[in-house]
């Protein structure tokens, strides 16, 4: 009999091409985004998971709350050295406790050639806890030999070619040390690998460390999270452990007011997801990125399995007088059910196997894209196969289910006994097309929030100058000269019109937010204002526009940030327009105004306000501050800005380079401009939001596929009352209207459902932004528009084709 | 063979109540070509679906080959229908993805018959209503009228006691018609039991017996005569 199943289901997909093709399209859309989706969330969630004991080794992770619980800043696993030192003493269970720490760039000379490096150190446990894998140098020694350094496999390739380098010597700073080993190319994602923020060249010991002398970040604190707190687990033993000693851990060694401090313990593999998550502002938004991830693809293959269902119920309607006929000739229910699950079954298998031809094919690309190895991720995993097995299962009952039903059922006999065969609607069916179209409107509704707020970010990156605004950004820790000597260099070039400096870019938040207030026992709501110190030029240079106030004097008092040793005395502060605003004011109001926030050793101190500025364009994430504050602190400025004029050309940027060298030939100068700069910072923003939108576009497709068809089918289920109309003297705009309203009625209250769960989705998607779009109601009416006009396209030629028959033809067919 | 007794069959829906059988009993003997006969819409089809276990009556009773299938289960019921009922319909019906001899085969299928068996009882089938050269044509190929043949074709192949028919001739000319009539002539001096529903006072007189209905109810011959 199965045999005779398998005839007829090729029989029934052959007679009816469109239905079929729409539905293998559909399902394998669905399904490839699906996998692909849960292919991005295993593939962030498998951070070294090649390494030898990873499933032992865990990282710790740090929060930092204000006092009323407010989360101050994000979760990620990382931490300052003091936690290090603390857990050897309060879990002397641990195989093995390590600090790594880097993420600076290191002035370096390789070859008598100028490099800028990112070391990361680590401690004498290290080798106890990871066993890379060397593709030069002795495992067993290159780590533990003193003044070890080994190269990522990246930097020895750039440095030194195919060749190794083993043995060669390289300066760090001042310092002369021996390569001791190559890594061997890690699969990623690695800690040990660079990542778009996170620059790693080379592993270095903690005695070269010692000898470079400080650099910029020194991780010693314990705000700080410059470093990975590594943990090699007992063997045998579960992570509770850990867990427990973990928390209260913060209480317990933390001596900080105002704050606290709450620790956790990641597993390895999951330390870039949530480095990924305390990035993206998850700990606000709740919304983790894998989750988020296999959400979003679980929706486009739930749209998917909808719009299977859809078509395979509104063909079933046609087919009842077939299996009515069937029953009568003495099929049971359990026959035509079989038959009927057998053709899902068919349409399902056929699209795994596109899926599994579009992922081999695309398995190469992608890999190298993105560093995701399908087939390691998912096609050498067995459990893939298993879960494979059990999705065909389940898309072959959610798709062949409700028709074997409906087609077995009493229904079937009645439709061919009882003369003309009419296919009944069904209150399921109408649902199934309600929530198709629902779910592929919120998916538009957000796909064109997610690329206004992209092309907002990119307007953003323009404005900051374009090509107008350079940052110096090289290390120049441990060099004789600093940034103002830089500046000075530069000031009096052809085509510059400022120089100023910023211990950070001005999108950062790197630099954190304090929270300020405004009296002076500091209670009340908080204003959180991301600090910046900057230079006496610095708003000349970013060409920021003064809205009220004064900019910074040299020349005034009170003007000079203090040491951060001596923070109660009062200082002088320029804010931004939105800052200002968090506290009820006008730029003009603002002025005068002095504001307190805390101290670390406790108590308040205040700050005055002298002048507002025009809100300069930040990135994302505004993880709560309302603006940006700025204090003058040219020592802590490092990081040089130039503004050229509108008419400097190339050669300003080579008198630029010049003036450079003569001021230290030894370094290797590093300059972008501010655009590429914001547009890398933005880059893995960039990527989810492609991945994102690509995923949202998927399901757009795979629910217009399914309105095409289910237009096929309603068209063709009226043909006879199409007729009879004709006859009684509809002409075609009659005809057009009543069948385009049938269509178009289920599309219209869904994709109105659908306007309150885009409007919360998106403002959910804003709310990662500082500078974020206002929420208009083109999202909206795009959306109703997209999926109106694509069902009257659907309708449209169906009823064109129908119209221009005579009646006597239609009802012939019919 | 088929007994009848006190018949009803009530059509409900939210509004209305419709009485298409109202206390029909019938007998009919083995081997007898019975044609039922009527105004449209005096319940003739409605029997008919009641006689071929399609349709359950509202109320009575209802004997076939001496049991009771009136409370039969709808597992039996098909049982019984597959073993001992052909159907031919006035649309003929056909399956138009299968072939005419698959077709043809389709209720010996499911009856789990082996193949051998299927294949040589499915030519006989062919060869009776001379079509075994059409066999691999599908039904959208034939005429109405090689249709209808094979709709008989399918009817008989089970070797059923009984076979209903639908106004079989309805949709053919008079020439396909008559050979159709003539099929089933032969089929029933061959022993098998005909009920035909048929509208044609000349293809009702082929029939042995006429029952004449009325508004869901079978006219006493006499009243008929008259």
């Amino acid at each position: 009999m199965l045999r005779h199943y398998l005839i007829w289901t090729w029989r029934s997909l052959a007679a009816n091409r469109v239905t079929t093709l729409l539905n293998l399209l559909a399902l394998s859309l669905g399904l490839v985004s699906f996998v692909l989706a849960a292919a991005a969330a295993l593939f962030l969630r498998s951070n070294d998971s090649g390494l030898p004991n990873a499933e032992r080794i865990y990282a710790v992770s740090e929060q930092i709350f204000n006092a009323d619980g407010t989360s101050l800043f994000a979760r990620l696993p990382m931490t300052g050295s003091p936690v290090a030192k603390y857990l050897q003493a309060d879990y002397p269970e641990a195989e093995a406790i390590s600090f790594l720490s880097g993420g600076d760039f290191v002035q370096s000379v390789v070859d008598g050639k100028s490099r800028q490096l990112a070391p990361l150190f680590f401690d004498e446990s290290f080798s106890r806890i990871f066993k890379l894998p060397l593709r030069y140098g002795d495992a067993d020694r290159a780590f533990s030999q003193p003044r070890a350094v080994i190269l990522t496999s990246d930097t020895a390739q750039r440095l030194f070619g195919d060749s190794n380098p083993v043995g060669r010597t390289l300066r760090l700073r001042d310092v002369d040390v021996t390569i001791t080993g190559v890594l061997a190319p890690l699969t990623p994602p690695s800690t040990f690998m660079s990542t778009p923020g996170n620059h790693i060249d080379l592993l270095a010991s903690r005695e070269v460390r010692d000898q470079i002398g400080p650099l910029q970040s020194e991780p010693d604190a314990w705000d700080d999270y410059a470093g990975f707190t590594m943990v090699l687990l007992p063997k045998g033993q579960s992570p509770d452990a850990l867990r427990a000693r973990l928390a209260d851990f913060g209480a317990r060694h933390v001596r900080r007011l105002q704050r606290v401090y709450a620790f956790d313990a990641v597993p390895l593999t999951d330390v870039r997801q949530v480095q990924l998550d305390g990035f993206l502002g998850a700990d606000k938004t709740g919304l983790s990125v894998p989750y988020l991830l296999v959400v979003l693809g679980g929706l486009v293959l739930f749209v998917a399995s909808l719009n299977y269902a859809n078509l395979a119920g509104a063909k079933a309607l046609g087919r009842l007088p077939e299996s009515g006929m069937k029953k009568v000739l003495g099929a049971g229910r359990a026959d035509l059910m079989a038959q009927y699950l057998t053709e899902s079954l068919a349409l399902t298998v056929a699209a795994i196997a596109l899926v599994l031809l579009a992922l081999v094919g695309m398995a190469g690309p992608l890999a190298r894209a993105t560093g995701i190895d399908l087939s390691r991720l998912l096609f050498h995993r067995p459990a893939f196969w298993m879960e494979l097995v059990a999705g065909v299962m389940a898309a072959t009952l959610a798709g062949g289910l409700y028709p074997a039903w409906l087609l077995s059922g009493p229904r079937a006999m009645a439709a061919t006994l009882g003369g003309k065969a009419r296919p009944v609607r069904s209150p399921l069916a109408s649902a199934l097309v309600g929530m198709q179209f629902l779910t592929a409107s919120v998916l538009l509704i957000m796909v064109v929030i997610v690329a206004q707020q992209d092309r907002a970010l990119g307007r953003m990156a323009r404005s900051l100058g374009g090509t107008e605004l350079l940052a110096i950004d090289t290390a120049l820790d441990g060099q004789d000269i600093g940034s103002k000597d830089v500046r000075n260099a530069l000031r009096d070039i052809p085509g510059v019109a400022a120089v100023g400096g910023s211990n950070t870019l001005p999108w950062s938040i790197g630099p954190g937010a304090h929270r300020y207030f405004k009296d002076a026992e500091v209670k009340g709501p908080p204003i959180q204002g991301i600090d910046f110190k900057v230079t006496e030029d610095y708003f000349s240079v970013l060409g920021s526009h003064l809205l009220a106030g004064r900019e910074f004097s040299m020349d005034r008092g009170g003007d000079l940030r203090p040491d951060e040793d001596v923070p109660e005395t009062e200082f002088n502060m320029v804010v931004d327009r939105d800052f200002a605003q968090a506290f009820g004011w006008t730029p003009e109001q603002a002025i005068g105004q002095t504001i307190w926030h805390y101290t670390l050793t406790g108590g308040s101190a205040p700050v005055k306000i002298i002048g507002v500025i025009e809100t300069q364009p930040q990135l994302m994430l505004s993880l709560g501050a309302a603006g940006a504050v700025y204090a003058l602190a040219p020592a802590r400025a490092a990081l040089p800005l130039v503004r050229l004029t509108p008419d400097s050309g190339p050669g300003t940027l080579a008198e630029i380079d010049r003036a450079l060298i003569r001021l230290a030939p030894q370094i290797d100068w590093h300059h972008h401009f501010a655009d590429e700069l914001f547009q890398d910072a933005a880059s893995i923003l960039t990527i989810l939001v492609t991945a994102l939108a690509v995923l949202a576009l998927f399901a757009v497709v795979i629910a217009l596929l399914g309105l095409a068809g289910m237009a096929v089918h309603i068209t063709n289920s009226r043909t006879e009352e199409i007729g009879i109309r004709k006859i009684l003297g509809a002409d075609h705009f009659v005809i057009l209207r009543l069948l385009t309203w049938d269509l178009t009625k289920p599309v219209l209250i869904a994709s109105l459902a659908a306007w309150p769960l885009g409007y919360i989705g998106g403002k959910i998607y804003l709310s990662l932004f500082t500078g974020r779009i206002v929420l208009g109601p083109w999202p909206f009416v795009i959306s109703l528009a997209v999926t109106l006009g694509v069902a009257w396209l659907a309708v449209g030629w169906r009823i064109a084709s129908a119209s221009i028959k005579s009646p006597a033809e239609v009802l012939r067919y019919e | 063979m088929i007994r009848l007794t006190n018949i009803e069959k009530t059509y409900r829906t939210d509004d209305t109540e419709t009485h298409a059988l109202g206390g029909v009993s019938v007998s009919i003997a083995e081997g007898e070509f019975v044609a039922i006969m009527g105004p449209s819409g005096c319940g003739k089809s409605t029997l008919l679906n009641i006689l071929g276990l399609v349709d359950r009556p509202s109320g009575g009773a209802y004997e076939f080959a001496g049991e009771d299938v009136s409370g039969l289960p709808e597992r039996q019921l098909v049982q019984f229908r597959k073993c001992h009922i052909g159907f031919v319909f006035q649309s003929f019906n056909l399956i138009g993805d299968l072939s005419v001899e698959e077709n043809i085969e389709l209720p010996l299928l499911y009856r789990a018959m082996p193949k051998a068996e299927r294949r040589s009882r499915v030519r006989e089938a062919l060869e009776l209503v001379g079509l075994d050269h059409r066999a691999r044509h599908k039904p959208s190929q034939l005429s109405g009228g090689q249709q209808q043949r094979v709709a008989v074709a399918r009817a008989v192949v089970g070797d059923p006691k009984l076979i209903l028919a639908d106004e079989p001739t309805g949709n053919l000319d008079s020439k396909n018609g008559e050979e159709v009539m003539e099929m089933l002539t032969i089929l029933n001096e061959q022993g098998t039991t005909i009920v035909m529903v048929t509208h044609s006072p000349s293809h009702g007189a082929k029939a042995k017996r006429i029952i004449t209905m009325l508004d869901g109810q079978v006219v006493p011959e006499k009243e008929f005569a008259l």
